[in-house]
Formats: structure tokens, sequence, C-alpha cells
């Protein structure tokens, strides 16, 4: 993720940007527990419903690897594919990381 | 500068849109969601509102409505923020939204979110309204589609459904409250949402209330409240539903207005139990109707043997009235039973009004209150006639005007009023009065009163003597109901303690003429000629007093005990009139001897006798061919007459 064209592409400074981002990063891993916590009880609709939200904030800022990644976390937990939401949930949990560290964030 | 508000659960959304239109000189404030918005549009008047269309709790569509319906909050522009931009667009300007953008990359609705504060600005307003945008810059929607369609499809339900549903957040505040639970209020949603659950039903219901909520979270499960909640004249039924921690720990309430149901469940516990009364007494009047018979009778046959100037005159004079009077008391609780048989023709309730007013009942009425109660009419000249029996009609008002005297000890006014009246729909007091044509009678007074405790007691027999020390009978105000009943009518009373009683009689209209009373008969007009009688009835004295009368009558008399003895008798023998008793347990009833009887004597004339008897049964001996009815104990007039007039018929 390149901050100064990301500024320009969105109207904030750099400082606002790197904001934005830990917001993203924060509220999605918030998000991430609650997939995590909706597949332990095998509750797909919640599952679904959540990935759906992660999709929103991530078309937001334009993170298409984290908005491919809820496409597809929220398609298989309503075609009740389970054990692959799971696995898309790890990678979008790593991909979180990733931006964790962009962001100078600790989670 | 702009005052502007973003409502949107999502915070990286909330962040964006406000530091982008701070940067840009505006005054920026954001909520989470539509009950936070709520909270704050209290106080700010915002000049443009940025809504997310589906958000928890509060939906935007909601908050746009709401928004719309405060006068404070006209002249704001609100602009939809919609990931599902397309299929919501027809429906914006139906819940009072301006304008919408398209959920998208920040970097496209960047330029939108601008574009549309600078047409406020500028005062271009109307070039943005209904209008989308951003729609080339939203992703795949097929999913949002679908969240839509079930979003919609669980808001349709709830919308429909006949019970009331709310939900309330963990400081009791009603955050959603579905049309059927508004109307319960008679509010709209609007007007409940953020109001506090336990302040809507008052002070008074707030423990009955806090105790369920306890409970239901305490317990984790359902909770119905004890007994219905009384909030301004309704009655309440609810039921509180925890929902899990996740969620803040809301609480569903399930709440039912279930006024019309109870009132309609005493009502019948009401009129069962005047059924069961009714059923008991008329039992007692049966077997009394017979052994009054002699007392009622005798009298009449002893008196034609007495001199005029006999010293026995008066006392067995007063013996008859006596049994009068008794058989007059049985026949209130016949009429209590519903099961005398009452002769039904067309009245006038002013004629009956008047007849009583001029009546030696009224004169001892009055002078037994010794001049100190009032009565005045009020009686439409233009009133309609009812279908039902006079006597029963002129008992009611009797005692009803008995009762109006008695609740003014003091003295007072009575009023009495007749109207026609037409019910177009159905009238819950006292009784629920159905839509149709009545004459009205009411009877007001401005005594006492009657406590709420008392007027759901006050038809039963003996209440008002033994529980109100009221004199008479104790039967007054049942044979009252039992009349009302009887004609198919309505009771509505009103009455409060020390602001006076109106009882209202509510009678179905008959359109026929009334028929006129018939002319006083002498004796000699109704004697007979030797014709043969044959007396069926299963009682001892019955047979031996009909017999005595119908021979001092002049007629030749012979009698059996059973109906199967009249049918054998009816075999052999040719009468010109058999006198049938209605009910001969165990054997054959009236009707079944007659229908007998007819089978081997076809067109036999018969007269039928009863003081207690199944009004459809003599109806269907009458259908057969016999002739009038008789009621108990019997009189040499009534007897004679009945037998008259059935052989020359």
């Amino acid at each position: 993720m390149n901050f100064q064209t990301l500024s320009k592409d969105i109207g904030l400074d750099e400082e606002e940007c790197r904001e934005l981002l830990t917001l993203f990063v924060e509220t999605s891993l918030h998000e991430i527990h609650a997939v995590e916590t909706a597949l332990g009880a095998a509750d797909p609709s919640k599952a679904a419903e959540i990935a759906h939200s992660l999709k929103g904030a991530a078309v937001n800022l334009g993170l298409e690897e984290c908005l491919d990644l809820a496409v597809e976390m929220e398609a298989t937990a309503r075609s009740n594919r389970l054990s692959e939401t799971a696995l898309l949930t790890a990678e979008f949990k790593k991909a979180l990381e990733t931006l964790a560290i962009l962001a100078r964030v600790d989670i | 500068m702009k005052n502007i508000l973003i409502v949107d659960n999502h915070a990286v959304l909330l962040k964006y849109a406000s530091a982008l239109l701070e940067k840009k000189g505006h005054r920026v404030r954001t909520a989470a969601d539509g009950l936070e918005a709520l909270d704050l549009l209290q106080t700010v008047s915002p000049d443009i509102i940025f809504i997310d269309l589906i958000m928890p709790n509060l939906s935007g569509e909601k908050l746009c409505e709401i928004i719309r319906s405060r006068p404070h909050l006209q002249g704001a522009f609100l602009v939809i923020l919609s990931a599902a931009a397309i299929e919501d667009a027809p429906r914006i300007a139906g819940y009072g939204a301006d304008t919408c953008i398209a959920k998208g990359p920040f970097n496209k609705m960047r330029r939108h979110i601008l574009h549309v504060v600078e047409q406020v600005e500028r005062g271009c307003e109307h070039e943005l309204l209904g209008r989308i945008f951003g729609m080339d810059d939203m992703p795949g929607r097929n999913i949002t589609r679908e969240l839509l369609a079930a979003k919609r499809h669980r808001e349709t339900t709830l919308a429909n459904i006949s019970e009331g549903l709310m939900e309330l957040d963990r400081d009791s505040r009603v955050v959603y409250a579905n049309p059927a639970a508004a109307a319960v209020f008679g509010r709209s949603e609007a007007e409940l949402l953020l109001q506090d659950f336990f302040a809507v039903f008052g002070a008074e219901n707030t423990p009955a209330l806090e105790q369920l909520k306890k409970k239901a979270v305490d317990t984790g499960r359902v909770v119905n409240i004890d007994s219905p909640l009384a909030w301004e004249g309704k009655r309440i039924e609810l039921k509180m539903i925890p929902v899990d921690a996740a969620h803040h720990h809301p609480i569903l309430v399930v709440i039912s207005d279930v006024t019309r149901q109870k009132m309609l469940e005493a009502q019948l516990q009401r009129a069962q139990k005047m059924e069961a009364l009714g059923t008991l007494a008329g039992g007692v009047a049966h077997d009394l109707n017979n052994i009054l018979s002699g007392i009622v009778g005798y009298p009449d046959l002893i008196l034609m043997q007495l001199p005029d100037d006999s010293p026995l005159r008066k006392p067995i004079k007063a013996i008859q009235e006596s049994g009068k009077k008794a058989a007059a008391i049985v026949q209130d609780l016949l009429t209590l039973a519903r099961r005398g048989v009452a002769t039904r023709e067309v009245v006038n309730l002013n004629r009956l009004v008047d007849q009583y007013l001029k009546s030696p009942e009224f004169q001892a009425l009055c002078a037994y209150h010794h001049g100190r109660v009032a009565l005045d009419t009020d009686l439409d000249r233009r009133l309609l006639n009812v279908n039902g029996s006079a006597v029963q009609l002129t008992k009611a008002v009797m005692n009803l005007v008995s009762n109006a005297a008695e609740a003014m000890a003091d003295g007072g006014r009575i009023r009495i009023a007749t109207r026609n009246c037409y019910i177009d729909k159905p009238v819950n007091g006292y009784d629920s009065v159905r839509e149709g044509e009545y004459v009205v009678l009411s009877v007001a007074d401005t005594g006492i009163g009657i406590s709420k405790q008392d007027i759901d007691k006050i038809f039963e027999p003996f209440y008002t003597k033994k529980v109100m020390g009221r004199s008479g009978t104790g039967l007054g105000m049942a044979v009252v109901w039992g009349a009302v009943k009887d004609q198919k009518g309505y009771i509505d009373i009103e009455s409060a303690v020390g602001e006076g009683t109106t009882v209202r009689l509510y009678l179905p209209v008959s359109r026929a003429k009334t028929t006129s009373e018939e002319a006083r008969v002498r004796m000699q007009d109704y004697m007979g000629n030797g014709e043969s009688i044959l007396v069926v009835d299963d009682v001892k004295e019955q047979r031996e007093i009909a017999s005595t009368m119908l021979a001092t009558l002049g007629y030749n008399v012979d009698t059996v005990p059973s109906g199967e003895a009249a049918v054998a008798y009816a075999r052999r023998n040719a009468v010109d009139l058999v006198v049938l008793d209605m009910i001969m347990d165990p054997g054959i009833n009236g009707r079944e001897t007659y229908e007998k009887i007819i089978a081997v004597r076809p067109g036999q004339k018969a007269v039928i006798a009863s003081g207690f008897s199944e009004t459809e049964e003599v109806k269907a001996a009458q259908q057969m061919g016999a002739g009038c009815y008789i009621k108990k104990p019997y009189t040499l007039d009534n007897i004679g007459m009945a037998i008259n007039r059935e052989l020359r018929r």
C-alpha cells in the first residue's frame, strides 16, 4: 500500500490515511474474531453477515486482496462450506497483520 | 460552512467522511447508528445528513421517515449512503430522502460527497433531487440484493403480525416497535423510539415491569406478566424475552391489548352464571307452579258457591291473591330461567310505560317513598315497536323504577326515556350491543350509584337484596336480565358511586303493528255445552283442578295420567278436545302424545297446558295442529277462554 497514492486519491493527508488504515485493521480484527466465534458455533449465516461487512470496508480503502478474501468468505459461509470459510478467515487475518505493519500498529 | 451529520455503523467510513468534510471547513458530527442519531437530533439541526441505509436497530429508511416527521428538521437535506443503490433508487423519495450516493471505493465516493455538499452550499439542491451518484463504481451486488430481500421479508413479516413486538436496549429505551405494538399505545413507532418503556406505562406499573425484566435477564428465559397491566383504560398483556449478551442485553417484548378479550370473557362468565342460576330457579318453579294451582284455582270455585254477603269471601279472596302473588314470583323465576313460555306480541314501550305509570303498583311505589321521588318521562313519540312479552317488559320497567327509587333514600328524580336507535358498529359496554335497529329504554336516577364490583353482580338473584340491602324479592334485576335476553336484547349500565345510575335496555325493533288488547270476557261467554274434554296430566292435583273447573264450565271431562294412556284412550273414544300437559316424565311428552293421537284421530283439537316447557316442543305441537297455550297455574278465565276459542276455531 502506498500512502502517498492513497492520500492523493482519497483527499486526506498521509497521517490521516494511516489512521484510517489503523482503524480498518482494528475493526476488522474485531470482526474476524466474531467470524471465528460464529464458525465455532456452526452459525454460517452469522459468519456470512460479518464477512459481508468486512467486504464494504475493504472496498472503501481499495484493499483488493482483503476484498477478494471477504467475498469468498461470504460465499463459502452462505453455502455452508465452513471449513473453507475458516481457511479464508485465517488468510484474511494474515493480510491484516501485513497491513498492521504498514500502518505501524501493534496487533 | 455547513452543519453536517453522518450516520453510519461502519467506523472507517465515518472517520473518512468526517475528516474529508472537516478539511473543507464544515462542522461535522457523527453517529454510529440511528438511535444515536436521534439522540443527537433532539438538540441539533444539521443542514445535511448522510445516512447509511442498512444499520442495526434502526434502518436508514426509518430514520429518514422520523427525521421528516420532526418539524425542526424539515429543512435538512438527506443523503442516503447505500451499497444497494440500484434496488433502492425508486424508494428513496418515498421515505423522505433527497439523493443517494452508492457506497464504494473512497476515491470515487469522495467526488460525490463533495459534489453534493457544494450543491447544497450553492442552494442548488433541486439539481440533486432523486439522483443516484456512483452507480458505476459499485462492486458485484448479488449477495447484497439477497440480504436486502431477506431484510425486507423480515420487516414485512414483523410489520404484519397481529402481536406487538418491541425491542428495548439495556437502558429499557424503546429501539424498535412494530405497527401492532405502536397501535397498542396509540402512537407511531417514531413517537415511541427512545422512550423509556417503563415511563410509558406510568409509575404505578413500573414495579411490576422492572421485576419482569429482572426475572427475564436473571433466568435468561421468556417470562410472562402475572396478570394484565391496567393502562389508560386498557388491559395489556406482555412477555419479555432476553436476547443473548453479544447484543448488549436487549429485551424483546411481545405485547397485546387484551381489553376486549377480557371483557368478552367476563360477559361470557356472567351469562353462564345467569344460565346456571336460571336453570336451577326454573327447576324449582316447575314444582311450585303445580302446587300453586290449587291455591289459585280452588278459591274461584269456592267463591262461586258462597253467597255475596258471606264473611268467608274476604279471606278466600286473600288466599287467592296470595296464591297469585306467589305465582307471580314463580313467573319471575321462570323468566329468569328463560324457559317460561311467555306470550310474544308486538308491543310499544311507550304504551307500557304509560300503563305502568297509571298502575296501582306505581301508585304504591310513590306512596311508599312518601312523595320524595319525582319521575319524569322523555318518550319518543315516533317510537318503533318491539316483539316481546308485554308482561315481562312491564315487569322490567317496574323493577328498574323500583330500584331507582330505592337508590334515592333522601329523594331525587327518576327519568324514563325511550328512543329509536340504530347501532352501526358494535358498542362495547356492560353488554356488547351488535349492529342493528333498536328501541332503547333508559331509566336514570340521581341516587347513590353502584360500585364497579357490584355492577358485575347486580343481576344475580338475591344479590341486591342481601348484599346491597334493597327491599323486594331480590329477583328484580334478575328478572330485567331475563326479560331483556328473552327479547334478544342487550343491557348497558352507567353508574359510579355518588353519581347516580342509568340503565339502558336495547330491544330489537319489530316493524309489525301492535296487536290490540283482548277485551275482558265474562264467564258466561266461555261456558261449555257438554263437549267432551280429555285432560292429560301426570300430576293428580292438576288433573283434579282442571277437571273440576271444566266441569263447572259445563264440559264433560275425563282424565288420564300419561301420554301413553291418552293415546290408548283416543283409540277407543272420540273427544272434542284434549288438554295436554307438556312434560310428563318419565313417559312421552305432550308433543309426542299429540303426534300419536292425530295419527288415529286426524284433526284432533287440543290446547297445551304448561308452566315449564320446552318452547320448541310447544311450537312443534302447534305446527302439527294443536291450539293455543295455557299458562299454569290454571285459572277459570284462562282455561275457559282457551278451550272456548279452540272449540270454535
